[in-house]
């Protein structure tokens, strides 16, 4: 019985590190030309994708263990995202829907690797 | 939980990356089992009780913290 929890091909994982580089390359771009007409919108759309897609997608090794170092990590970095959401909200401005998810699928994806090597 | 998957496997002189590969998951899993950072599930620990030739029950102990919530 081999059930699949992670839909993508661990190959997916490099098209999410592709749209994350050229994402975070578009975001470089607009700080360092200060172009006011563009906005950060789409790199966090792109961010946020490419994201999911390394999140999401199967591990070379994709058995009981990394399932639950994925969820583990999963209710962390929604958590703390939510909380700096939050602050940030009340400091700032409030964040996207694109932006928060980048930013809790970042520390979720952070937070994976760690518990992975332990 | 206790387990004596060390031991057994030492004494069919099998490597952790050897008896990952024939319970098909990872050396690292395996490492985490041996080290009680992980449980695993009842399928898991049937599978490798039956490639170490030995009962679930030798295998595996409950500990008085197990029964805790």
């Amino acid at each position: 019985m081999n059930k699949t929890l992670f839909p993508y091909h661990p190959a997916v994982k490099i098209l999410g590190v592709v749209l994350l580089l050229f994402a975070c390359a578009g975001i470089v771009y607009k700080i360092m030309h200060r172009h006011d007409y563009v906005s950060f919108a789409p790199g966090f759309q792109l961010l946020s994708l490419g994201l999911v897609f390394i999140f999401f997608s199967k591990e070379k090794y994709d058995d009981e263990r990394i399932h639950q170092i994925k969820f583990r990590s999963l209710t962390w970095g929604v958590l703390t995202a939510y909380f700096i959401t939050l602050g940030a909200t009340y400091l700032f401005r409030a964040p996207s829907a694109h932006e928060f998810l980048s930013l809790a699928l970042l520390l979720t994806t952070a937070m994976f690797y760690i518990l992975k090597r332990l | 939980m206790k387990n004596l998957i060390k031991v057994e496997r030492a004494r069919h002189n099998l490597t952790q990356a050897q008896l990952a590969d024939r319970v098909q998951v990872s050396r690292q899993t395996i490492n985490s089992i041996e080290a009680q950072r992980f449980i695993p599930s009842a399928v898991l620990a049937l599978k490798i009780a039956k490639v170490l030739e030995i009962s679930t029950d030798s295998l595996f102990a409950l500990e008085e913290s197990d029964w805790k919530g």
